[in-house]
């Protein structure tokens, strides 16, 4: 596995230099694109394809690209990152389909895409890798059609694609088209080992308290108390916060909310304050009657969860060292730890790759899939170790 | 009341019902058999995270997840379900499983889970056979549906059915007091199976070789005294517990260890099935009938099985027994009347009624009347002066009531300001004259607070049909009755026909085509342009919903909108429409500065049901985001009688989509108070005069007068007017010379799909 990245802002130098710096290894069997939507996306494919013509590419925007190549680590803003995947080792199959309009749409759209599962000879181990547009819709189905193409056997991973904050639009690449609404999947088949490590990293703060009135991603009241003011008052949310929008989003950024799940619990993004009806509104479902906890991280927590998933993720590999590692990591993890606490974490990853190169991006939401039939998560650090 | 520490048995039980309650949602939505197991699988595994869920009807696999598309495999499937705890199996590997059977009219249905790591606990075990015996009542009913055609009776039975259970598994989640839990469940059963007793007994706490009634429909005091308390195996409620199965008795009397008492009070069919606590069986649910010839089939005895797992979920709670124990004569009382009034309540008046409906003489022209009486704009009072205030004037109608009906009849409190007199021995006229005295009793005059208020009430009447012989048909049609009532203004009698009678199924049989519309994709938007009134340039489309119905073809508005908004699907379509707009406004703006849609704005219709979602201005603050639109790009029209209904929270709704930006309109401006003053209150941009005037306009010098006031004062507080309806030239010329800025109607363009808008019709001329 190879990693390029680059910063140069013009799109086609920084396609090619990218991909040259990836294809340094072994001959590649597929490309993975991370980069910003400041770039002339098109242009910037077609110089990464030009480098290595016939590979077959998969690719999404981001919200921030980290790299690890070449004795340095980097994580930041309007760069690309492109991994070369490669050597005898590997089997490799893409797809994409576009998300239709309707209930269905982003499950019949995830099937499709995660159906190339079945384009190549299984080897001892396989994931799928899903790239999808996190502004689509309720990814809780991305992860369900994904999973009725795999089957129990396959696990998944991937992440949500960015536009740098502005939750406008966001790009999906396959090959040497751009689409926007759309899932882009790539089965990795191995003969050597494949982990994934799943962390959050935020830690519960107080008492667990009742969802005792809920509809969808909308939550109404905890304990029957309105949703909003018990988690301003009981966080102790700063008091603009209670009134202002902006300034709730930037304190809910870094206070999600915990669910509790037969195998653990599971992190809710707190999107938005309905400050009529004091009531929040989250990033996926969050069932009526079910436990709840706020939590809160600092950089410390967010770090300790990179190590913890990492660990996760090399144990699987057991004594052998990784080839490389991609993370997929959620953008509220980077509003807590900052500019500074990115390059921070990305020296952290570099250090257990001991080193093979990493690649990942910012995303809006991950996905992992390891057990049971569900897998979409959020604030969550997903990390895959390639053996 | 804050709840530091909850207890995790009280929301494990929130937790499972809400589960059921969400997969009943999901399966029931899904028009056809194959796509209801599929989903229904999917939810099985999420539930408990397992791998694996597979159904199985007489051994063949009928829908699967977690094995790859063509490699299920088949065989050890069926072979797991038939039964081995822990297993292992191709694309999974060592798992535990946990095997449902059911047997019904499919044949031998099993459900199979397999869960790697961990086994399955008893908790899981009744969430999993609750949500399996939901799949398998929605199977049957969706074939049936297919079986009959669609025949109404079917459809109605669905729809009770599911209605039922979802009030069951609402009152567990909202943690209603278990006696209130269990009477769910046994009107449920007696209802939907039309039984006139239904008992529920569970094991006495202090003796557990006894079984003790817990809750009851239908058995008079005596016999109840007698039977009450009875050792495990006597009758065929407790056979059902000593045997742990199904137990059906065709000829009660014959039946093994029938109870005395029942026999002498004339019983003649039973059938009973266990429920369980902590998975052991822990009592039983029986219902049964006296009249002969009554069978049970076997799609009765999966309903009769489907509420009892509603009780075994009602009961996993270790304070359920307790509760049941300490307070069950209390609740009796408790639950037969309203605490405020002291009235009947719900549950009584059904049971008289039911009475009342049994001693009638077919030949009799003495009949048996309902009245529903509903007091108009009670929730202003309460919401305005407070509950205590409320509280004091729904006494004192009840009182009066009292003192305007006859001696014997009975005045009960159904819920809220919902009164119901019943009257036996009645002809129609006289009826009729009951009816009058109510009106005029809760018309007179209220002091309050000082004030005087006069109170009014609809009164819907209706008279027992040959037909009717349960007690919720006519309680029904007098609902129905006294909502048309309501529709015509309040204030009034309304008095139920078959006509009512047939509109309200026709009503249902809508909702449910609807509820299959918007799932499969056959709504449809149309657009009809606004154009400035002087240049002709094209500065919105409003965007119109169609129903593009399968057999009826395509549907105007008024034909599904107000069945939309009765059954509150009003919000889902809303959804669909402002997200179909939004990415179609989009689709727009996306052709460039050179097209004449680069710049255009998309009206929307928002109801007031609407408004009453408290998710509204989140669902439209996402699609405008999703879209990447500008807040200008989108507008939305209201009608005048949204703003005046609840004022404050409308008033929020609007201003948290000022702030978004998007154009706000009040809509069919003149068709309702036609209060100007009111619009300097509301942050509206844009009036629309409603057609009616500009059609009227060239008739009647009044209706320009009326244009011309309402543009003037529009101006004077800065909003915009747009006239709807312009048909002709010369309705062009008059609206414009009376000052409207806007117009929109035939004369510019019908409403048509937005692939048929001409480019060449708005290009903007140079």
């Amino acid at each position: 596995m190879g990693v390029g990245r680059s910063e140069d802002q013009d799109s086609a130098t920084a396609g090619s230099t990218a991909t040259r710096a990836a294809l340094a290894g072994a001959d590649a069997r597929l490309l993975i694109v991370f980069c910003s939507d400041a770039y002339d996306l098109p242009t910037l494919l077609a110089a990464v394809r030009a480098e290595a013509p016939g590979v077959p590419l998969i690719g999404c925007s981001t919200a921030g690209e980290l790299a690890v190549a070449n004795d340095e680590a980097n994580a930041g803003d309007t760069a690309v990152v492109v991994t070369a995947l490669g050597g005898a080792g590997f089997s490799i199959a893409t797809r994409h389909a576009i998300i239709e309009p309707g209930d269905a749409g982003l499950r019949e759209a995830s099937f499709q895409a995660a159906g190339c599962v079945s384009d190549v000879e299984t080897r001892a181990h396989t994931v799928v890798m899903v790239l999808s547009d996190g502004l689509a819709g309720d990814q809780e189905e991305i992860v369900r059609g994904a999973y009725r193409a795999t089957g129990a056997t396959v696990p998944l991973v991937g992440g949500c694609a960015g536009d740098d904050l502005k939750m406008t639009t966001t790009f999906q690449f396959h090959d040497d088209e751009v689409f926007t609404g759309a899932v882009v999947a790539a089965t990795i088949a191995s003969d050597a080992p494949l982990g994934i490590g799943v962390r959050h990293g935020w830690r519960r703060v107080g008492d667990p308290m009742v969802v005792t009135h809920s509809d969808g991603n909308h939550l109404f009241t905890l304990d029957d108390q309105p949703a909003l003011d018990t988690y301003l008052d009981r966080l102790g949310g700063p008091a603009d916060a209670y009134t202002d929008p902006a300034a709730f989003t930037r304190f809910a950024l870094t206070h999600p909310l915990g669910l509790s799940r037969r195998s653990g619990e599971e992190v809710r993004f707190v999107a938005e304050a309905d400050f009529d009806a004091r009531s929040l509104v989250c990033i996926a479902n969050v069932a009526k009657g079910g436990l709840a906890w706020f939590m809160e991280g600092d950089e410390a927590s967010v770090i300790s969860a990179t190590d913890d998933a990492c660990g996760e993720a090399l144990l699987a590999l057991g004594e052998r060292p990784p080839l490389g590692m991609i993370a997929f990591d959620c953008i509220a993890r980077r509003g807590v730890m900052g500019d500074d606490g990115i390059q921070r974490e990305v020296g952290r990853l570099a250090s257990f790759a001991t080193g093979a190169p990493v690649a990942g991006f910012y995303t809006y939401g991950e996905f992992a899939r390891t057990h049971g039939t569900t897998g979409f998560h959020n604030q969550t650090l997903v990390v895959l170790a390639l053996g | 009341m804050s709840v530091s520490e909850p207890d995790p048995t009280e929301s494990r039980r929130g937790w499972l019902s809400h589960q059921l309650s969400e997969f009943l949602a999901v399966v029931s939505s899904y028009p056809n058999e194959a796509a209801a197991i599929e989903r229904g699988v999917d939810r099985l595994a999420e539930a408990v995270e397992a791998e694996v869920a597979a159904v199985m009807f007489d051994g063949q696999l009928a829908a699967s997840v977690g094995f790859r598309p063509g490699q299920e495999p088949q065989d050890e499937l069926a072979a797991i379900a038939i039964g081995t705890s822990h297993v292992s199996v191709t694309g999974v590997g060592d798992a535990f499983a946990l095997v449902i059977g059911m047997d019904g009219d499919e044949g031998d249905v099993r459900v199979v889970l397999l869960r790697v790591g961990a086994p399955f606990s008893q908790e899981e075990g009744i969430l999993l056979r609750g949500m399996a015996r939901v799949l398998v009542l929605t199977v049957r009913l969706l074939r049936l549906l297919e079986l009959e055609r669609i025949s109404r009776r079917s459809l109605q039975e669905r729809q009770e059915l599911l209605e039922r259970l979802f009030r069951i598994q609402r009152s567990i989640s909202h943690r209603a007091p278990i006696a209130e839990v269990l009477s769910a469940i046994t009107d449920g059963a007696s209802s939907l199976l039309d039984a006139e007793v239904v008992s529920l007994r569970i094991l006495d706490e202090d003796d557990p070789g006894y079984l003790r009634i817990a809750a009851s429909v239908g058995i008079d005091d005596d016999t109840l005294a007698s039977i009450f308390r009875r050792p495990i195996g006597e009758g065929v409620g407790g056979r059902a517990v000593s045997e742990g199965r199904l137990v059906v008795a065709d000829e009660y009397e014959k039946t093994e260890n029938a109870l005395p008492a029942f026999v002498t009070s004339g019983l003649q069919t039973a059938m009973a099935a266990p429920v369980y606590r902590d998975g052991k069986v822990a009592g039983s649910l029986l219902v049964a009938s006296y009249d002969r010839r009554r069978t049970y089939t076997p799609s009765e005895h999966d309903m009769l099985l489907a509420f009892a797992e509603h009780t075994s979920l009602a009961l996993n709670d270790s304070s359920a027994i307790e509760a049941i124990n300490r307070a069950y004569t209390d609740a009796m009382h408790r639950a037969t009347h309203d605490q405020l009034t002291g009235l009947p309540n719900r549950a009584l008046v059904l049971d008289r009624l039911g009475h009342a409906l049994a001693r009638r003489r077919p030949a009799d022209d003495q009949q048996l009347c309902v009245l529903f009486v509903d007091l108009d704009r009670f929730k202003a009072i309460n919401d305005s002066l407070g509950h205590s205030v409320g509280d004091e004037v729904l006494s004192l109608v009840a009182n009066r009531l009292r003192a305007a009906v006859r001696p014997a009849d009975t005045v009960a409190r159904l819920s809220g300001d919902e009164f119901v007199v019943v009257c036996e021995d009645i002809t129609t006229a006289e009826a009729m004259r009951v009816a009058d005295r109510v009106e005029a009793s809760i018309a007179e005059p209220i002091s309050l607070f000082g004030r005087e208020n006069v109170l009014t009430a609809s009164v819907g009447l209706a008279m027992a049909q040959a037909h009717d012989v349960r007690p919720e048909d006519i309680l029904r049609d007098a609902d129905v009755a006294m909502y048309r009532a309501k529709e015509r203004g309040g204030a009034r009698i309304e008095v139920f026909d078959e006509g009512i009678r047939s509109q309200m199924l026709a009503r249902i049989e809508m909702e449910h085509a609807l509820r299959r519309a918007l799932s499969s994709d056959e709504l449809r938007l149309h657009y009809q342009p606004v154009v400035a009134a002087d240049s002709g340039k094209l500065v919105a489309l409003e965007a119109l919903v169609r129903w593009q119905h399968p057999e009826d073809g395509l549907l105007p508005p008024d034909v599904f909108v107000p069945v939309a908004e009765q059954s509150g699907l009003i919000v889902p379509l809303g959804h669909w429409v402002i997200e179909e707009a939004c990415r179609q406004v989009a689709a727009w703006r996306a052709l460039g500065p050179d097209s004449p849609f680069a710049e255009v704005r998309v009206d929307i219709n928002l109801s007031g049901r609407q408004f009453a979602d408290t998710g509204l201005l989140a669902t439209i603050c996402n699609a405008i985001r999703r879209h990447g639109l500008p807040g200008h790009a989108v507008g939305f029209e209201i009608t005048e009688s949204v703003l005046m209904d609840d004022g404050d929270s409308t008033v929020a709704v609007l201003r948290g989509l000022k702030e978004l930006g998007v154009h706000l309109a009040i809509d069919d401006f003149g068709t309702g108070y036609s209060s100007l003053s009111y619009l300097e209150s509301f942050p509206v941009d844009t009036v629309k005069i409603d057609r009616s005037f500009v059609q009227r306009m060239s008739s009647s010098g009044a209706n320009d007068v009326i244009i011309s006031a309402v543009v003037s004062l529009a101006r004077a507080l800065g909003h915009d007017v747009i006239a709807e309806g312009v048909e002709t030239a010369e309705q062009l010329e008059q609206v414009r010379s009376l000052g409207c800025q806007y117009v929109q109607g035939y004369y510019f363009g019908r409403p048509v799909p937005a692939r048929d808008l001409s480019v060449e019709r708005f290009a903007v001329s140079a």
